[in-house]
């Protein structure tokens, strides 16, 4: 058989068909290249970051809120790491046992857990922030799936109850939300960095891409504050309230030589460290931002700006006859009659007829003036949040009576912080000082208000006060030379006085050289005594001999055995 | 030709892997750093904590409670004597001398470390005693 004889052979293809095979295969070839062009070109940025997507991450570097410390470098708030437990709805599953160790864990009832695992739009919930690191140890190891942490920070206050309305705290997110925390939030609060790296199929970091942003930690705050003296502060107020049954009270220790803020302590307090519970009245920081009728421990600015517009000396005789003095329809009452006395003796028995009889032969621009210049009617500016300017009306206003009830702390309104920093004045041969929270390397300088001759002048009365013919024998300090003045004031209750007083003293310490200067404030005593110079003198005394011992400063007057104080201490009771 | 191209190419397979190496070096590195880092993390934490802990220990009000435990208490402001360079008084320094005596008197008792109705009774003997040694 021939080779040729097979007629499949023979068939020729016709030329067109390769033709179209091979555009066929070009035009294939050129979509592949459109689409690799497409790819390539247009698409590439979104291409390349759901590759990195696969391997590279975005990690958070926390950065530490600062540290807030006292004058003596002692932690008072100090961030620690803490973690957030939270769950993905669509993955959290556990069994009851589970459920049970979760809960005790976690201090929450099963119920709430449930709740926020199966109740709520989304996938993320959190079940519980800021959880301690070793809480959150031991919930990693009950292994239950869909249930994840997160790192953070928890803030810790070491000292508890007895700084929270200086220091304030922070929210969840580290934010301050009262006290120095917020003061100082822009100084505290750090800032967070991120950094993007690759990490392995185990979710391990195994190289660095790039540093998107260093963390910021924030700055350390040293407060003027010593926590000794804060303590002792804080373990009188609660003493005297104790005591006294009050409804409140406040107390405020400065140094007047520079306006530092050394103690501030109210009554209500909270624990910072846990807040579950706290009320509104629990975190009102009442020595800034209530503001009240201080009664007589106004009368020695009365008194001083009669002594430096000359109508007065210290000796000059003052005419209180049987204790009532009449200006129009009102009547002026002193709790004994006093007769002839002294400028002196009218603050040592803190005679409202004195005081008025004085004020009285003032222009009432002159008392304005010095109330003013020491600070009251104005917010003192210490940097505290809600800090109360307190009331003083214009003085062309005023009516003689008002003028006369004026001298004696009525019809004028102050807040703690507002007093304190107004007996710098006295303490300070004449200048007022600004208030601070921070404390202070370099000396401070305040502005002058009066004389020198006037403020030490003021302050030999006010050492009378604490001598047993004055208001406050019970404010001595043994071994020292105290001056301080007390204040009784009633209360407004819906536009008139009622039977509820504030009860306050204000004073400092040696008096040779006074290095500490303490007020307090004690509000609605209710076991009988009333009196600044029974109920607030007490807190004074105890506070001021203690903190002189903490700051170990020599007696200025060591020779004398303590006064004798009356034994029923009648003569604290001739005040209002 | 071909000799220098094989020597080449030797050279490149070298670096090639020597690349592969140094790489795989670095990634070890890198990952102690990263462990070291979380252990620095970690101790830095700590310190916090502990910082945090003895702040709550020393806290005032709590060693005035474990001193009461004690039957401690701090001395009267009146038997407290400051020597500052402050007291230049003659008569200053004399009466701190003597109590200082005093004091070392008391030490040798075994006063200081006494609970506190054992001192008191203890520092009146004392005290009566130096009286009377005074008025002969």
């Amino acid at each position: 058989m021939r080779y040729k004889a097979n007629a499949a052979l023979n068939l020729r293809l016709e030329g067109w068909r390769a033709s179209f095979i091979l555009v066929l295969l070009l035009l294939a070839f050129m979509v592949l290249v459109g689409r690799a062009i497409f790819l390539q070109g247009m698409h590439a940025d979104f291409l390349q970051h759901k590759g990195e997507e696969r391997y590279s991450r975005v990690i958070e570097k926390t950065a530490y809120r600062g540290e807030v410390r006292d004058r003596n470098g002692d932690p008072l708030a100090i961030s620690l790491p803490a973690v957030s437990v939270w769950a993905s709805r669509e993955d959290a599953e556990m069994n009851p046992l589970q459920l049970q160790q979760l809960s005790t864990l976690l201090e929450m009832p099963k119920e709430e857990i449930n709740h926020r695992v199966n109740e709520g739009r989304g996938n993320f919930v959190y079940l519980k922030r800021q959880v301690p690191q070793d809480v959150a140890q031991k919930v990693t190891e009950i292994h239950i799936p869909g249930l994840f942490e997160q790192k953070g920070f928890r803030r810790s206050y070491p000292k508890g109850e007895m700084m929270a309305h200086l220091l304030g705290f922070t929210d969840v997110e580290d934010h301050g939300q009262e006290g120095a925390e917020l003061t100082f939030q822009s100084v505290l609060g750090g800032v967070n960095g991120a950094r993007r790296v690759i990490k392995d199929r185990a979710g391990s970091v195994i190289e660095d891409v790039e540093n998107i942003r260093e963390p910021r930690p924030g700055h350390d705050v040293v407060l003027s504050v010593d926590s000794r003296i804060q303590y002792l502060a804080w373990r009188e107020l609660h003493a005297a309230i104790t005591r006294n049954k009050a409804k409140a009270g406040a107390v405020m220790v400065l140094d007047p030589r520079t306006g530092e803020v050394l103690a501030l302590a109210n009554y209500p307090d909270y624990n910072p460290n846990n807040r579950e519970h706290v009320t509104l009245t629990q975190l009102r920081n009442r020595a800034v931002a209530d503001t009240y009728e201080p009664g007589s421990t106004l009368k020695p600015f009365t008194i001083a700006a009669a002594l430096e517009a000359n109508k007065v000396s210290p000796g000059t005789i003052i005419q209180t006859g049987n204790g009532t003095m009449n200006i129009g329809p009102a009547v002026i009452h002193d709790t004994h009659p006093g007769g002839a006395l002294t400028v002196s003796q009218v603050i040592q028995r803190s005679s409202n007829v004195g005081a008025a009889r004085i004020a009285l032969s003032l222009p009432p621009e002159a008392m304005w003036n010095l109330f003013t210049d020491v600070g009251f009617g104005q917010t003192p500016k210490m940097g505290m949040t809600g800090e109360a300017g307190g009331r003083v009306r214009p003085y062309r206003s005023w009516r003689p009576i008002e003028q006369a009830t004026m001298s004696y702390g009525h019809g004028i309104s102050v807040s703690l912080a507002q007093l304190a920093r107004s007996y710098t004045v006295f303490a300070n041969e004449g200048n007022v000082m600004p208030l601070t929270l921070l404390k202070q390397e370099e000396p401070v300088s305040g502005r002058r208000v009066i004389s020198v001759q006037t403020a030490a002048a003021v302050k030999d009365m006010l050492e009378l006060v604490v001598k047993p013919e004055g208001t406050a024998p019970l404010a001595q300090v043994r071994g020292f030379r105290v001056a301080g003045k007390t204040g009784t004031a009633h209360k407004l209750d819906h536009g008139h006085y009622s039977n509820k007083y504030v009860a306050s003293f204000v004073g400092f310490a040696p008096a040779s050289h006074p290095k500490l200067l303490i007020a307090v404030m004690i509000d609605e005593p209710t076991t009988g005594d009333y009196y600044g110079g029974l109920v607030a003198a007490p807190v004074f005394s105890g506070l001021m001999a203690g903190a002189l011992q903490v700051l170990g400063i020599q007696p200025d007057d060591p020779a004398s055995e303590n006064y004798a104080v009356p034994p029923s201490a009648n003569s604290a009771a001739e005040e209002t | 030709m071909r000799r220098t191209d094989f020597i080449l190419f030797i050279c490149l397979i070298l670096c090639a892997l020597a690349v592969v190496h140094t790489q795989h070096r670095a990634r070890r590195v890198f990952v102690d750093i990263e462990r070291e880092k979380t252990i620095g993390d970690e101790l830095a934490a700590d310190l916090r904590r502990i910082q945090a802990e003895r702040a709550t220990l020393v806290a005032s009000n709590r060693v005035e409670r474990v001193a009461s435990d004690m039957k401690m208490h701090l001395p009267d402001t009146r038997s407290v004597i400051v020597m500052g360079n402050q007291s230049q008084d003659l008569a200053d320094i004399d009466r701190a001398s003597k109590s200082l005596a005093l004091a070392t008197d008391i030490s040798k008792s075994n006063l200081l470390v006494l609970p506190e109705p054992h001192a008191e009774r203890m520092l009146s003997k004392q005290l009566s005693h130096s009286a009377k040694r005074g008025k002969q």
